[in-house]
């Protein structure tokens, strides 16, 4: 018997930290066309259930494509169980838009709720944790262990309750219970571990990154269970439809845009990243004040080779006194006063220095 | 570097002017509107080129300004020397700048050289124009000075790298530009539009806030409406389980009571079957043998009918004895009767016949008198009538002849008259007279006709008629032939016509003579020979003639008849067919009759009576017989019929139709049991075989659970009702909640905007601080640079201050930027508050000092164009004095328009 475990798919995630309003908007109808996809890929593969570990949707306002691709996925794939969990994004608003519910639609609510598959050997339970049933919910927790049992939960491991009163899964405390697999959604990269000797638990992640703090693969679970044996078989399926990098490239020592660009070059050389992906590359490293660096023109150099392209400039610039100890000018009377001020950090020096000398050299000052 | 001569070919008013330098003091004193201030110029222009080019003000556009008055060659030469070597500059000007030429000498040589370029003075003394004329050119009215940054760049000697501050001014300017543009102060400033655009999103936003919470409030409506519809499904769901047990059960039901409803009938059917069977002891009728029965028994009342009609009553058979005796020879038949009938009847007709032509004594005393009269012949009566008709005739005639006799003579005068005419005139009018006399004739004709017949005369009407006619017909005849009124007709046929007509109207007169003389000869000769008077007097013979005849006929003709009927009654022949017909008929009758002595008379009456006797007779035998007939028929009939009853086994009622009607009513009501029974049967085996009869017999589950059905359909009915309404409810809901979202979308992207605006601001904010900051230590610098070298000035400034006024140096002060101040009264004062003279001194002061700072190797020459005309006569010998000590150390050209400032 074959499950998907995916969560925090965060369908109608707005997207316009990084991206353009297009880009967002193209963004957006990926994202419900990965969830699409993933039906289809059920469908081939003959999966008998998906489990949403919560956070199908980002926000409580769920545009109306967004509502209907998903309800006519379910509907279109009548012969597919669909556990869904609401997780902390998740609001009514998705099942409050359903004239009837979807027979093949399984939820779940404040209290464990458990639904058998195929013959009954095996068991998805589940729970919608909140701030009120996040410390009392385990010990209500009853599995007859001679079936296989898959909990859903959406939250943070933890072993204590955040602060903020989200929502926390204490592992400690679903230990010994008989369950198979933890199918848990929230964090947004994918994780798993030994829960117990009898079970794992396991974040498949988000099914797609959205932001730079998402890099790297993005997919879901695909379980083969063995009811008989009670044993199984997961396997993570990579399935975005772009991936996220986050390069950081060390400029130091560079006196003009192109060592940089050639510098950038390099490290792309190196560990290459493809034409359809979103890359973000920080510049880091220090470099010197008179040196001349010009982002517009890296992005502008950039930017057609890949689907998103950011720079982040988090260099360091570097002044090095010694040069303007004995410069007779205003230049050198200029960065000899702002070496001594004792007011600025060196950052701020470096700042100060280099935009007077841009500007003392003609150029625009930064 | 000192000035050896100059030569101007033509500038402003100075033509053809030459003047050679010396080292020192070069004093050159002329009356003013000599032009020195153009020879100054001119120093100036050779090395430095015009300025102000551009403007249209002529003062301050040099190349207008100094343009010769005179014409000729615009420009000249300037000869001058430094680092050991001589150079000359040529220079001639055009209408603009590109049309100037340049060239440079070295004097030694006299070849080109590109030791300078055109811009010769900047490239000697490192200066700009008008840093040159802040310094070393000392114009009248212009001793102030100020420090321009390339004043201070060459002041501070940086020579390696005086850019920085060069561009200072142009740096703060662009600090100060830009600091302005991103001012938070300003409206104009970018951080101040941020900031603006930060407040109207935050306030935006802060009015969204209830689009959340609206949002909330929606969510929470819909959430509390899908969980009563899923409540209400899950009674629904609950309510139709138990709509459906009873359903079942009462499907069950129904079955169980149609199964047994299907038995019970069967039941029913069986036994009505064999009760309906047990009316026929023996087998069944055939069908068509019953029918066939019941058939010929609709004979049976007809039959019976018949004997009852054709049985002869009581009257009826003594009746037909009676005449069976009177017809015991037998019946004659009815052609018989009516050829006797005919016999009497021609009998009777032929003594009427002999009856009526019996003469009276009148007519057999006619009879005689007519035999007398017509003994030798008897006229016949077509003779009569000939005669009549010709003597008719014969007087028509006689009434015409006159007329025509009279039309005859008129048209012979006429013809004469024309044949006369025409041979006196053309042909071509000789018809007319003829023509018009015809006219003439016509008309008069049909005149006399037609008063003739209304004094009702109608035969001479008719002859003139005729006549008029006749007259007519030949003027018609003359339009034709004659041409009438035509033009064509000769002259030599213009008689004939005219007489052939009246020749013939000759021919027909004469005819009517004849025949009326004939008429009347002939007629004459009939009276005569049957002895009728003919009347002497020809008026009554006129007037009788016709009337013995009509009564001549009639007399003839009673005579012939008269004479037939004597004929007639004479004839034996007819007696004795009269007497044979007799006897026959009483011969006929005599059988019948024997014992009556039977008149002619009676032969009528008694032929008619023995006809309706024996006619009578007739219909009793012939219903007799019918009887017979009808009895032997309906025995038959009636034996058939209860051989078939007894057939069935049954025994043959009196009423034999009936009872076969009541055989077939029972056969067919047996037969429709007999269908029905089948039916009940299939059914039930139908059923039996499609339904599983042991279950339903069985007790249902749930059977006790029948529930109230209507309550149930009620409450679904109910329960569909609220779903539709929570359904439209919801709809409704999500409606707003879309509109809602798309607000709350809009909100969304405000804050991120605003987040993005914040995060833009919080960056602007940096950079205007940092902008800030850096022009703030950049002024430092530029003020602690320059600094630096404000002592040698104010020292320089000092010497030459106390050299021109002999006064204490030391109220001469000099800031950064070299802006000159003097403390007066423990004040340090700006120098623009000090008098004309002071200021002059101060300047001239200022420009020496700052030259010394300036040009400490070589030195340059400097040109003091009248710059004493403000001083006293103390100051102005200060300032001589000043000159002369200025000589000592550089070359001096001064210009003065005044010998006493000639020191």
């Amino acid at each position: 018997m074959k499950l998907i475990h995916c969560a925090d798919l965060h369908l109608d995630s707005k997207m316009t930290s990084n991206l353009t309003k297009e880009k967002a908007r193209e963004r957006r109808a990926e994202l419900l066309h990965t969830f699409d996809r993933l039906l289809d890929y059920a469908e081939e593969n003959r999966v008998e259930a998906v489990i949403i570990a919560g956070d199908l949707f980002d926000t409580k306002n769920i545009s109306a494509t967004a509502r209907n691709t998903v309800r006519d996925g379910i509907l279109n794939h009548s012969d597919i169980t669909f556990f869904y969990l609401r997780g902390n994004h998740d609001a009514d608003s998705f099942l409050g838009s359903l004239e009837e519910m979807p027979d093949n639609l399984k939820l779940f609510g404040d209290s464990w709720t458990s639904y058998p598959l195929g013959d009954g050997k095996v068991i998805v339970t589940g729970a919608e944790l909140g701030p009120e049933n996040s410390a009392g919910l385990y010990n209500d927790l009853m599995l007859d262990r001679e079936k296989f049992h898959i909990v859903a939960l959406h939250g943070q491991i933890s072993e204590k309750a955040p602060r903020d009163g989200a929502e926390y899964i204490d592992l400690r405390k679903l230990k010994n219970r008989g369950i198979d697999y933890l199918a848990l959604g929230h964090v947004h990269a994918r994780g798993e571990g030994e829960l117990d000797p009898r079970g794992r638990y396991c974040y498949p992640g988000c099914l797609e990154g959205r932001g730079f703090d998402e890099c790297g693969e993005h997919g879901f679970v695909l379980l083969d269970i063995d009811p008989e044996a009670g044993t199984f078989r997961r396997e993570f399926v990579p399935f975005a439809h772009r991936r996220l990098y986050a390069r950081q490239v060390d400029v130091s020592g560079c006196m003009t845009t192109r060592d940089i660009e050639d510098r950038i070059r390099k490290s792309l050389e190196k560990e290459p990243v493809s034409p359809e992906n979103l890359l973000k590359i920080v510049l880091t490293g220090n470099i010197d004040v008179s040196g001349e660096k010009n982002l517009d023109f890296l992005i502008k150099k950039f930017d057609p080779e890949f689907y998103f392209l950011k720079i982040y400039d988090e260099t360091s610039l570097e002044v090095d006194y010694r040069l303007f100890a004995q410069d007779q000018s205003l230049k050198g009377e200029f960065v000899r006063l702002v070496e001594a001020a004792e007011d600025l950090d060196s950052q701020q020096k470096a700042a100060v220095i280099r935009c007077g000398l841009l500007a003392l050299a003609g150029e625009e000052p930064e | 570097m000192r000035l050896v001569s100059c030569h101007i070919e033509n500038f402003g008013k100075l033509k053809d002017f030459s003047l050679s330098f010396e080292e020192g003091v070069n004093t050159l004193c002329r009356d003013n509107g000599w032009g020195k201030s153009t020879l100054a110029a001119f120093i100036k222009v050779m090395l430095f080129g015009f300025e102000e080019e551009k403007s249209r003000d002529e003062l301050k556009n040099e190349r207008k300004r100094y343009r010769p008055w005179q014409g000729g060659v615009y420009g000249g030469r300037l000869e001058f020397e430094t680092g050991g070597e001589r150079y000359e500059v040529a220079r001639t000007f055009g209408a603009k700048e590109k049309e100037d030429c340049f060239s440079l000498r070295k004097k030694a040589t006299n070849l080109e050289s590109r030791d300078y370029s055109d811009a010769v003075g900047q490239e000697l003394f490192s200066l700009d124009r008008a840093s040159f004329a802040r310094t070393v050119f000392v114009s009248q009215n212009d001793c102030g000075t100020a420090a321009t940054d390339a004043v201070s760049a060459k002041i501070g000697n940086l020579a390696e790298d005086t850019e920085d501050i060069n561009r200072y001014e142009d740096v703060n300017q662009k600090f100060l530009s830009l600091i302005n543009q991103m001012s938070p102060a300003r409206r104009t400033g970018s951080l101040y539009r941020q900031k603006e655009e930060i407040g109207r999103l935050e306030e935006r936003i802060r009015g969204g806030r209830g689009v959340d919470r609206a949002i909330e409030e929606l969510l929470g409506r819909i959430h509390d409406k899908l969980a009563e519809q899923q409540a209400l499904k899950e009674e629904q769901t609950e309510l139709l389980e138990r709509q459906r047990r009873i359903g079942a059960w009462k499907d069950i039901q129904a079955k169980r009571e149609a199964y047994e409803a299907l038995c019970r009938e069967y039941q029913e059917r069986e036994e009505s079957l064999k009760a309906e069977r047990g009316y026929f002891p023996g087998e069944l009728p055939d069908r068509s043998r019953l029918e066939q029965a019941i058939t010929e028994s609709g004979g049976l009342s007809g039959g019976s009918e018949a004997v009852r009609i054709f049985r002869l009553s009581q009257e009826e058979a003594v009746r037909s004895g009676e005449l069976e005796r009177l017809f015991a020879q037998g019946c004659p038949p009815q052609e018989t009767f009516q050829e006797k009938e005919e016999l009497a009847l021609q009998l009777q007709d032929m003594r009427g016949t002999l009856a009526a032509e019996q003469l009276s004594a009148g007519e057999a005393q006619r009879l005689e008198a007519g035999k007398a009269r017509f003994s030798d012949k008897v006229p016949m009566l077509q003779e009569v009538d000939q005669v009549i008709a010709d003597w008719s005739s014969c007087a028509e005639r006689k009434n015409v002849l006159g007329q025509k006799k009279l039309t005859y003579e008129a048209l012979r005068g006429i013809a004469q008259t024309g044949a006369n005419g025409g041979g006196r005139k053309n042909g071509r009018k000789s018809a007319r007279p003829a023509l018009w006399a015809g006219l003439l004739v016509c008309g008069a004709a049909f005149l006399l006709a037609g008063i003739l017949i209304m004094a009702g005369q109608p035969a001479p009407g008719a002859i003139a008629g005729a006549l008029g006619a006749v007259a007519g017909v030949y003027c018609i005849w003359l339009l034709m032939h004659k041409g009438g009124f035509g033009e064509k007709r000769e002259e030599t046929q213009r008689d004939l016509p005219e007489n052939d007509s009246l020749r013939q109207m000759e021919e027909e007169i004469r005819e009517d003579q004849e025949f009326i003389e004939n008429t009347v000869r002939n007629t004459e000769a009939f009276f005569a020979r049957y002895g009728i008077v003919w009347e002497a007097s020809p008026w009554d013979r006129e007037n009788g003639v016709l009337g013995s005849l009509y009564s001549f006929k009639a007399e003839v003709r009673e005579y012939i008849t008269l004479s037939e009927r004597e004929r007639n009654a004479q004839t034996d022949r007819f007696n004795e067919l009269c007497l044979q017909a007799s006897e026959e008929l009483k011969r006929f009758l005599g059988a019948y009759y024997p014992e009556e002595d039977l008149k002619e008379a009676q032969y009528a009456a008694k032929l008619n009576r023995l006809k309706e006797l024996a006619g009578e007779y007739r219909a009793l035998k012939e219903k007799g017989e019918r009887f017979r007939r009808a009895e032997e028929g309906l025995s038959s009939l009636q034996k058939r019929i209860r051989d078939f009853v007894e057939t069935l086994g049954m025994e043959p009622e009196e009423d034999l139709a009936g009872q076969l009607l009541r055989i077939q009513e029972r056969l067919l009501s047996y037969e429709n049991s007999r269908k029905e029974y089948e039916i009940s049967r299939q059914r039930r085996e139908a059923f039996e075989a499609s339904e599983n009869v042991e279950e339903i017999r069985k007790p249902c589950p749930g059977e006790e659970d029948t529930g109230d059905l209507q309550e149930i359909n009620q409450r679904l009915e109910e329960i569909a009702d609220r779903l539709e309404r929570i359904y439209g409810y919801v709809s409704e809901d999500n409606r707003q909640l879309d509109s809602l979202r798309e607000e709350a979308d809009a909100l969304s992207e405000d804050r991120e905007n605003l987040e993005k605006l914040r995060e833009e601001y919080a960056g602007e904010s940096q950079r205007y601080e940092l902008l800030k900051t850096t022009r703030e230590f950049l002024e430092q610098a530029k003020i602690s640079f320059t600094s630096r070298y404000t002592g040698p000035i104010r020292e320089s400034l000092g010497k030459y201050y106390e050299m021109l006024t002999g006064e204490d140096p030391g109220r001469i002060l000099v800031d950064a930027n070299l802006n000159v101040t003097i403390d007066e009264q423990g004040m340090q004062r700006e120098t623009r508050f000090f008098s004309a003279g002071y200021r002059d001194l101060f300047g001239i002061c200022m420009r020496m000092a700052l030259v010394d700072a300036m040009y400490q190797e070589e030195k340059p020459f400097v040109i003091f164009d009248d710059p004493f005309a403000n001083l006293d006569g103390e100051k102005l010998k200060g300032g001589l004095k000043l000159l002369q000590r200025i000589g000592e150390e550089y070359q001096v050209i001064y210009l003065t328009c005044h010998e006493s400032r000639v020191g």
